[in-house]
């Protein structure tokens, strides 16, 4: 300390002149005289410049990181999905007190499931859902926002219906019929432009009633988009994280595989499957002769078009694969003792199943009912 | 009065000294507060300079200032001891009957300037020893008991080989102080001239005497000292003799004998009157490297090879400095 601050030994003599209990008249003047200087020990001297410096430089640093995030706001921020379940949560919230301001009581469908919006986004912010849990909820509103949608658009097919019966005087048997066609099609803010237009037109109460249904159907429509987005945006979220951590432990175990593999057999399924892959769509040749060949947009689009130019096939896309991957990890896992070559089959077997499964093409004729079937398995 | 209102006196008082002796010797500082830590710690002080330096009359003045008795021996070949401590000599009484007395000597006073000592012959030198070293004189088997403080202030001159006897070891050793007189820079010159030859010299004002002194003295004794700074002080002192473990290259090849204890007390005790002239109440290593070279530059003897080869001791001793650690 003496030597640290140049105190010129007065500490360290003051404290062996004390502790020792050696006194004389100088000794508690000594011991004055080393409190006074290390009182007045500036903290600079305590704390080394560099170090002050250092932080100082960390501070600008952190100033210029802020400066640049500020003035220049990452382009993918607005692709990108809220991080967390919490941000998540409240976009939701305030997407549904967006609706709820805009909306007047008289749409009671859209403002009760509005709240429910709301309360979902709540209990999401304040972390009482788990991330499966809140998956769960979007589902089961989204559902109900599609029924309430449904009961609200056959409400109003069925009074447009009563008007074409001859409930109103004269009616626009054109308009009419272009807001069926947007019901249909689901254009709900065109066929609310266009009840409003006959609104206008006179038709009174009725009209105004027409139209609040149209208003309602547009709200539901938004509600269920945004619900929809959000849900995804959670899945992506989820997955993406998932897949990235399974990627990273398949990597490594694949390479010890590898490594195993090599010493014993001299080759591997996986350099098979790459043989298999490589003489494949990778360099271009056709699986179906006669056919066009395929072709490679980017690292993940690929379609078939047919002599003419038209799209026939698409690439497989196939979600499951992590999920397969874990199962077949949670095998080769198992407590019963099957060897390391039995899980690196294992392992290379579930790879080379998703690579083929991922491959494949699914002809576009088939798009509707391949739709259907995976539709038909989502929990209700 | 507090302790520490007395020590803040005492460190006044001693400033004054200084400051009066400054009035009279222009320039010289590091000498003037060489033979005032020596002062302080009761220590003789060896001057080793060229005539014209103000050697004489930096003591003389020091005499005066600290209202002692001084007194003034100059050395020469035919000095004999007993002009220094005094002779018994046949008295007559009124009665007729003849008697000895003895005739104190000069050296009954308390600031003793012994200039040219180095001219004397060494038994007229020795004559000091028992003065110097216990502050009493022994004359006819009657030993006599010197007034305190007592100072030995002495001259020499490096040059004047011719006609001079060096010091003896023991006796050089009895000097707590070796200080070097060097030339005065041409400002200083100057201003010597203009004190000496243009105006008049000022009157210096007395400002400490005896029992002053030695209660300021009892104080600077009691000033304390680490442990690892006594340490220090005593590796310095080691590393000075060519067959301890803590020698440098130079000291094993060039010295002969190195300081004697004596010179671990003279740097712990000078340490402490520099602390103290400092205003702190406890004792640094800087102290003691800065008091190093006076304390032991005339502890030091060269060898044949260091003396053939003019080696200087000053820089024997800072390369001491420089090789011993703190720790």
């Amino acid at each position: 300390m003496d030597e640290a601050l140049s105190l010129q030994e007065r500490v360290s003599t003051a404290w062996e002149y004390r502790s020792e209990g050696r006194s004389n008249e100088l000794v508690p003047l000594l011991i004055k005289d080393a409190v006074r200087c290390l009182q007045e020990v500036k903290p600079s001297k305590v704390f080394p410049h560099q170090w002050l410096k250092r932080g100082r430089y960390v501070a600008y640093l952190l100033i210029g990181i802020f400066l640049v995030s500020y003035l220049f706001p990452s382009p993918f921020e607005d692709a990108a999905p809220p991080s967390s379940l919490r941000e998540e949560g409240r976009s939701l919230m305030r997407s549904a007190e967006r609706l709820m301001e805009k909306r007047p009581e008289a749409l009671r469908r859209a403002s009760s499931l509005a709240r429910q919006m709301r309360q979902l986004g709540e209990e999401m912010y304040q972390r009482e859902l788990e991330e499966e849990q809140a998956l769960q909820a979007y589902s089961s509103l989204e559902s109900k926002i599609t029924q309430e949608l449904k009961m609200t658009q056959a409400e109003l097919l069925e009074r447009l219906k009563s008007l074409e019966k001859g409930k109103w005087e004269s009616v626009d048997e054109e308009k009419l019929s272009q807001i069926k066609e947007a019901l249909q099609k689901e254009e709900y803010g065109k066929a609310k432009d266009l009840l409003e237009q006959m609104s206008k037109e006179g038709k009174g109460k009725e009209g105004e009633e027409l139209l609040s249904y149209a208003k309602e159907l547009e709200s539901l429509s938004k509600m269920r988009k945004l619900v929809r987005e959000g849900r995804q945006r959670l899945k992506e979220g989820s997955g993406k994280e998932k897949e990235e951590k399974l990627a990273r432990m398949t990597k490594s175990e694949e390479e010890s595989a590898l490594k195993g593999d090599e010493k014993n057999e001299g080759h591997s399924l996986a350099q098979e499957e790459g043989f298999e892959l490589g003489q494949g769509l990778a360099e271009g040749s056709s699986p179906f002769p006669g056919r066009s060949p395929s072709f490679r947009v980017g690292e993940e689009e690929e379609f078939e078009v047919d002599e003419e130019g038209r799209l026939v096939k698409v690439k497989g896309q196939l979600e499951q694969g992590s999920f397969l991957m874990s199962l077949l990890r949670d095998i080769s896992r198992s407590p019963e003792k099957g060897g390391s070559s039995t899980k690196q089959a294992l392992i290379s077997y579930g790879e080379m199943m998703i690579n083929k499964l991922a491959g494949e093409k699914i002809p576009l004729s088939y798009k509707e009912q391949v739709k259907r079937y995976f539709s038909s398995l989502e929990p209700k | 009065m507090t302790d520490l209102e007395k020590v803040e006196r005492f460190q006044e008082e001693v400033e004054k000294v200084v400051s009066e002796v400054k009035k009279i010797i222009v320039g010289q500082e590091e000498v003037i507060e060489g033979v005032i830590l020596a002062i302080l710690c009761n220590g003789h002080v060896l001057l080793e300079g060229v005539p014209g330096l103000g050697k004489t009359l930096l003591v003389k003045s020091l005499g005066q200032v600290l209202n002692l008795r001084y007194s003034r021996i100059q050395f020469t070949p035919d000095l004999m001891p007993a002009d220094i401590v005094g002779t018994n000599i046949i008295m007559q009484g009124e009665n007729g009957k003849r008697f000895f007395k003895f005739q104190k000597g000069p050296i009954f006073a308390q600031i003793i300037l012994a200039d040219e000592i180095n001219r004397a012959t060494p038994k007229t030198q020795s004559a000091l020893l028992e003065a110097m070293q216990e502050q009493k004189v022994t004359v006819a088997g009657i030993t006599r008991e010197l007034e305190l403080p007592f100072f030995v202030l002495a001259t020499q001159n490096p040059i004047e080989m011719e006609g001079t006897y060096p010091l003896p070891e023991a006796q050089v050793d009895r000097f707590f102080f070796k200080l070097k007189v060097g030339y005065p820079s041409p400002a200083e010159l100057r201003e010597i001239v203009n004190r000496t030859i243009v105006r008049q010299l000022p009157t210096l004002n007395k400002v400490l005497d005896g029992d002053e002194l030695g209660r300021i003295q009892a104080l600077v004794r009691k000033v304390p000292v680490a442990s690892h700074v006594l340490d220090y002080a005593t590796r310095l002192v080691l590393a000075t003799q060519p067959r301890s473990p803590f020698a440098t290259e130079k000291v094993k090849k060039y010295v002969r004998y190195g300081s004697s204890p004596r010179g671990a007390q003279t740097l712990i005790a000078a340490a402490k009157a520099r602390a103290f002239r400092k205003g702190r109440f406890n004792v640094s290593f800087t102290d003691v490297r800065e008091v190093a070279l006076p304390s032991l530059r005339h502890r030091i003897l060269l060898n044949f090879e260091g003396e053939t080869e003019g080696v200087d001791v000053d820089e024997l001793i800072e390369d001491v400095i420089q090789s011993v650690s703190e720790r």
